[in-house]
C-alpha cells in the first residue's frame, strides 16, 4: 500500500462550489516562484471575490468549513488554521450532543467524511490536534467516526498518520479508546492496521477475545 | 434449564466511569446505555443459561440498525427480573423474521429506581461474563445463515445491508 500524500482532492462539494472553482481554479492563484502572495496572472472579478472570501477574517461559521476546505490551494496557513479550528469546534459540538452508537449514523459522520474528501491532510492535521489534547470521553467516539471513513479516503492523508493514530490508541490506558482502535482495525482490515493489532497485547479479556476474532475474520477473508 | 433474554449494550460504558463517583451508586453512563422507550426495555429470547443462542437477537438488532457494525450483547436469566421486582410482559418484537416476533419481552413500568435494578442485573451479568461482542463478519454470518434457511428475506433488509448480504452470498456461491 503506497502512501498517497500528494493527492489532495479538491473536488467541489456543491453546485455553488463548482461555480466558484470554475472561476477561481487553483491555476488562477498559482503563486509566482519565490514570491509568496503574488499571482502569475490577473484574476477575474469572481476569482478575486473568491480569494477575498477565503482570506476573510475569523470567525468562520462551522457549517462553512467544508466548502472552504474544497479550495485548499488558495488558502493561507492562517486561514487553514482557522478552518481546522472551525472543524474541531463543529466535531466537538456534535460529539457532545450525541454519543457515537455502533450501527447508527452520527451527525458528524458526513462532515468528517467531507473534510477528508476535500483536503485529507488538513482533516488529518485537525484530528491530530484533537487527539493530542487531553483524553476525554469524546476521544473514543472521534476514533470510531474516523474508523468509519473508507480506507481509500483516509489513505489520501499521510498513511503514517493513521498508523500512528491506531498505534497510540491501542496503547491507551482507556478501555474505550482501545476498543475504538480495534473496531477501526476491523473496519479498515488492511495489512498495516492488522499488523498493529497482531502486535498488541490486550489485557482486558473480553476485548482480547474481540481482537482475536477480528484477526481471525481477516485471515478468513484472505483465504482463497 | 433457565431461559435467558439478551439485550444490546456498550460494555465500555459499564466498565469505564469517566469520573470516580464518591457515592456507591450506579454511574450515570451505565443508566444512559439502557435507553428506555415508553418506560420499557426490550429483550430477545436467547436460549438457556446452559446453551445461549443469540441468533434471534442478532437478526432483529442487525437488521434494524442503519449500518452493519459489531454487536455487543449481554443476557440475563428470566427469573432474575422477577427477583428484582421488575415487571416483564411478552410482546411482539420488531424483527424481519415473523416466527421470531413472539420471542421477545419488554421489561415495563420502569422508573429510575427500577431502571437502576436493571442496571444492577446487567452489571452482574457482565461480571459473570454473560456477554459476547460479535464482529461484523460474525453478524453477517448469522444473517447469511438465516437467509439460507429462508427465515430472512434479503429484499426485506435495508439497502446497504442488502448489498452486504448479496456480496457475501455471491462470494459463498463462488467458493
Amino acid at each position: 500500500m503506497a502512501p498517497d500524500a500528494a493527492s489532495s482532492s479538491s473536488a467541489p462539494l456543491t453546485s455553488a462550489d463548482a461555480e466558484l472553482d470554475q472561476t477561481a481554479s487553483a491555476a488562477d492563484f498559482a503563486p509566482v516562484a519565490n514570491t509568496p502572495g503574488l499571482y502569475s496572472r490577473p484574476l477575474s472579478f469572481l476569482g478575486f471575490a473568491t480569494l477575498c472570501a477565503n482570506l476573510a477574517l475569523l470567525p468562520i461559521p462551522p457549517t462553512s468549513y467544508v466548502s472552504t476546505l474544497s479550495r485548499p490551494a488558495i488558502l493561507s496557513s492562517r486561514r487553514k488554521l482557522s478552518i481546522r479550528s472551525a472543524l474541531l469546534t463543529y466535531l466537538r459540538a456534535a460529539l457532545s450532543t450525541e454519543r457515537v452508537d455502533q450501527g447508527y449514523n452520527h451527525s458528524a459522520d458526513n462532515a468528517l467524511l467531507q473534510a477528508f474528501v476535500a483536503d485529507p491532510r488538513e482533516a488529518a492535521t485537525a484530528l491530530n490536534e484533537f487527539f493530542q489534547e487531553s483524553v476525554s470521553i469524546q476521544t473514543a467516539d472521534m476514533l470510531r467516526l474516523v474508523g468509519r471513513i473508507p480506507l481509500s479516503v483516509v489513505n489520501k492523508a499521510d498513511v503514517s498518520w493513521r498508523y500512528d493514530l491506531i498505534a497510540k490508541a491501542l496503547k491507551s490506558s482507556r478501555l474505550g479508546i482501545r476498543e475504538a482502535a480495534i473496531e477501526t482495525v476491523e473496519n479498515w482490515a488492511d495489512p498495516l492496521s492488522l499488523g498493529l493489532l497482531k502486535a498488541h497485547n490486550e489485557r482486558t479479556p473480553w476485548l482480547q477475545q474481540y481482537a482475536r476474532q477480528v484477526l481471525k475474520d481477516a485471515s478468513k477473508s484472505k483465504a482463497p | 434449564m433457565t431461559r435467558v433474554y439478551a439485550r444490546k449494550i456498550a460494555r465500555n460504558r459499564w466498565e469505564e466511569p469517566e469520573v470516580q463517583l464518591d457515592c456507591e451508586g450506579i454511574p450515570a453512563d451505565r443508566i444512559t446505555d439502557l435507553r428506555t422507550s415508553g418506560n420499557t426495555l426490550s429483550f430477545w429470547e436467547a436460549g438457556t443459561l446452559e446453551k445461549v443462542d443469540l441468533t434471534i437477537a442478532v437478526i432483529a438488532l442487525a437488521t434494524s440498525q442503519e449500518r452493519l457494525a459489531p454487536l455487543e450483547l449481554t443476557w440475563i436469566p428470566e427469573p432474575d427480573f422477577a427477583a428484582e421486582g421488575l415487571h416483564q410482559i411478552g410482546s411482539a418484537g420488531d424483527t424481519l423474521v415473523p416466527k421470531h416476533k413472539d420471542l421477545h419481552i419488554d421489561v415495563v413500568r420502569l422508573d429510575h429506581h427500577r431502571l437502576s435494578k436493571v442496571a444492577s442485573l446487567v452489571s452482574t451479568a457482565l461480571a459473570k461474563e454473560q456477554y459476547n461482542k460479535l464482529t461484523k463478519a460474525q453478524v453477517l454470518e448469522i444473517l447469511i445463515a438465516s437467509v439460507r434457511s429462508g427465515d430472512l428475506k434479503v429484499e426485506d433488509c435495508r439497502a446497504s445491508l442488502r448489498d452486504d448480504l448479496k456480496k457475501t452470498l455471491a462470494a459463498g456461491d463462488q467458493a
